[in-house]
């Protein structure tokens, strides 16, 4: 029971905010749920080992982020994972900036996604980013000068055009 | 953009997406991973059950070309062929813990055979239950039992800004199984949430043993 708490404490403190790592890499909130919510049923069973971890989180994410980059959801048969009998909160949608820079992010290759939010938004050194997506220091170093040349590029555009419309 | 602005640009597009997740209950992600250890653990049994509703199909006498089969006995009426108009009534029965999708010696699942239509109103209206009609039709060669009666999943996902999902337990105790060539119809119920954002939706519904459809669009609506 002691076990069944942590972990319950766990999940609700890294839940939202795991989300929020993901959705930039699906460029899908629901995506992005489907694939944390699999990823905490995978920890939820292997619990009494995860729990001595220092950073379970991290464990989450690997998973969550390594279930993306397979398409976890196109792939799954069955359409819902967990009954969501509650209505979505209802929050205000993003700003603009926020649609933009989602957009951006969408037109980008997934694994420069990946590097992205692990090293400016997660906050992962480079190492630990290379080890995590199975990949050379080097072309970790590369993905992200060209994510943020690319993503610099399609933001101006998208600012250029926004202008325009003004 | 420098890496500054990128990294407060980031923050504040997962602080948006995170104040928009929608966690269940943390008891439903235990329960559901205790689900899948059983599962695993089960899997010979249920190749083993599989197996013997193999053979208590093969063993059954072919149905006439026409008309119910003779077999048909006392509590499987809506089963029959010649029932198949009558729709399955509704029932709310919360979605149970099952053993994994049954399959053959040679990998198949007889479920496979199943297709699913699924036919709703136009409009649903919030707060308000949505009465909508899903039929099953076996186009396979042998017959699909429905023991225990499988989950469903009912998810109403409003055009990317809300969806919400309903698992249930299908109402199918009275049908025991459904032959080949047989559509069996099943009456609905989705509760349509009251907080739920309107506008279009697509309604999608999910067998637990494989098959699903969805209905589009349908408009959700206020009261």
């Amino acid at each position: 029971m002691a076990g069944e708490r942590e972990f319950d404490s766990f999940y609700a403190a890294c839940y939202p905010r795991l989300v929020g790592q993901l959705f930039p890499i699906t460029g899908d909130l629901h995506e992005a749920e489907d694939v944390v919510q699999e990823a905490f049923v995978r920890a939820a069973a292997r619990w009494s080992r995860l729990r001595a971890y220092d950073l379970p989180e991290a464990w989450v994410r690997r998973v969550a982020i390594n279930l993306a980059a397979r398409g976890f959801r196109r792939t799954r048969r069955r359409l819902a994972l967990l009954a969501r009998l509650g209505p979505p909160p209802d929050v205000p949608p993003l700003s603009v900036d926020g649609i933009a820079l989602a957009d951006a992010l969408r037109q980008l290759p997934l694994s420069y996604r990946q590097v992205l939010v692990l090293h400016h938004l997660v906050g992962l050194p480079l190492e630990e980013v290379a080890r995590q997506v199975d990949a050379p220091v080097s072309t970790v170093k590369a993905r992200l000068f060209r994510a943020r040349a690319a993503l610099a590029k399609r933001l101006a555009v998208a600012t250029e055009e926004a202008g325009h419309v003004r | 953009m420098s890496v500054d602005d990128l990294d407060r640009r980031l923050e504040e597009l997962a602080a948006a997406a995170a104040a928009q997740a929608a966690p269940p209950e943390p008891g439903a992600i235990r329960r559901r991973a205790r689900r899948r250890r059983l599962g695993g653990g089960v899997a010979v049994l249920a190749t083993v059950a599989a197996v013997v509703a193999a053979v208590a199909v093969l063993d059954r006498p072919l149905p006439p070309p026409s008309g119910p089969p003779a077999t048909a006995g006392p509590g499987t009426a809506s089963s029959s062929p010649a029932a198949s108009s009558e729709v399955v009534p509704w029932a709310q029965v919360s979605a149970k813990p099952r053993l994994p999708t049954p399959t053959a010696p040679d990998g198949a699942s007889p479920a496979e055979a199943l297709t699913v239509s699924v036919k709703a109103p136009a409009t649903a209206v919030l707060g308000r239950p949505l009465h909508y009609t899903v039929t099953i039709a076996n186009t396979g060669t042998t017959g699909v039992p429905l023991r225990p009666c499988p989950n469903y999943d009912e998810r109403l996902n409003v055009g990317g800004v809300g969806q919400v999902t309903q698992s249930w337990q299908l109402n199918c105790a009275t049908v025991g199984s459904i032959e080949p060539g047989q559509r069996v119809t099943f009456a609905m119920v989705f509760l349509v949430p009251a907080g739920l954002r309107p506008g279009t939706a697509v309604l999608l519904w999910n067998l637990d043993l494989g098959p699903g459809a969805q209905h589009k669009p349908i408009e959700v609506i206020r009261p």
